[in-house]
């Protein structure tokens, strides 16, 4: 039976994994300057630091752990006699580093992506207040530039009379 | 992931841009989604095989049980080895995404640094606008609007240089060669 804490990490891998696919895909802007209006609120901010804050804890010691399994495990199959309890306790010490490996890129995966969701959002975001900084300012423009030709057109009126 | 500054991205990125890097990446990046891909379904197909021998076997019979650790072992690496290809995989589509990200954001800050300084002589050419008003009251209006145009003439090449009208004719020549027409 699979431990609670590695079926903790699956699931969270799981979430990342579905986080990150809608990150991947190019969304239109609307639903983009949603998600970023969500991310901004104040409570959310902080609600969403404490919990990556404590995942990402959590997720660094999860493969501390495994690294730490894995050693020991190697170390221990090198003493391991060439009786035949010895090869059936090598098997189970196989056995046991295999699975601190498959652990070890589990919670290795789920922290990576952790931080490439961050940097994905913060991307995100800042692609969208560029492109509204962008239409400010070509919007500032195209206002400025029909008093610039009123006053011109003023100015030969002027010169007529 | 690193925060570097938006002329190194836009250095990668016309790196990335040029024909001959980008069908060599283009070619590499297939070939790497395909292998990966193939990685992936064979972890998965061994990793269900494994189990299904697992509940097929006694757990009263010796043998059987021997059988068992090492089906198990082999299970942990099938399931280990999927990670390995799934994160690989997974990775490709992140950088893709991270450069177009970062290319675009260093697209529009070029274009937003454009756009500033097309704002700047929009301004600045409103005051020779208020010359010919002054000056070309009395006077042979041709004459003065002549010399109007000689004393404006840098300031549109200087417009020309730094906002780039597409169509190469800026507003403020247009109303003076109105004028001197009329």
């Amino acid at each position: 039976m699979a431990s609670p804490l590695w079926l903790g990490v699956y699931g969270v891998l799981c979430l990342e994994l579905i986080l990150t696919l809608i990150l991947l895909v190019p969304l239109p802007e609307r639903v983009e300057k949603g998600m970023v209006k969500i991310l901004q609120l104040p409570n959310f901010i902080s609600g969403w630091t404490f919990f990556v804050r404590f995942l990402a804890i959590a997720l660094v010691l999860a493969v501390y752990d495994s690294i730490r399994t894995i050693k020991y495990m190697e170390s221990k199959i090198l003493d391991d006699p060439e009786t035949l309890t010895g090869v059936m306790a090598n098997s189970l010490d196989r056995e046991r580093r295999f699975r601190a490996q498959r652990n070890l890129y589990l919670a290795g995966f789920a922290l990576t992506l952790l931080f490439v969701i961050i940097r994905l959002v913060q991307m995100i975001r800042s692609n969208i207040n560029l492109r509204e900084e962008l239409k400010a300012i070509s919007s500032q423009q195209s206002s400025t530039a029909p008093s610039a030709a009123n006053q011109t057109t003023a100015g030969t009126a002027r010169r007529r009379n | 992931m690193l925060p570097l500054p938006h002329t190194v991205w836009r250095s990668i990125s016309k790196v990335l841009r040029t024909s001959a890097v980008d069908s060599a990446l283009t070619f590499i990046v297939r070939f790497l989604v395909v292998g990966l891909a193939i990685g992936v379904f064979d972890s998965v197909q061994s990793i269900q095989g494994l189990q299904e021998q697992i509940s097929v076997t006694d757990p009263n019979d010796l043998y059987s049980a021997m059988s068992l650790s090492s089906r198990k072992q082999r299970i942990f690496r099938a399931e280990r080895n999927l990670y390995l290809a799934g994160f690989c995989f997974a990775l490709i589509f992140i950088i893709r995404r991270l450069f177009q990200l970062a290319a675009k954001n260093a697209d529009l800050v070029d274009e937003i640094k454009i756009a500033s300084q097309g704002t700047r002589p929009t301004t600045a050419n409103q005051q020779p606008s208020s010359v010919p008003a002054t000056s070309g009251t009395e006077s042979a209006p041709t004459n003065t609007t002549d010399q109007e145009l000689t004393e404006v003439t840098p300031i549109e090449n200087e417009t020309e240089a730094s906002s780039g009208h597409e169509d190469g004719v800026p507003r403020q020549r247009r109303g003076f060669t109105q004028g001197s027409d009329s």
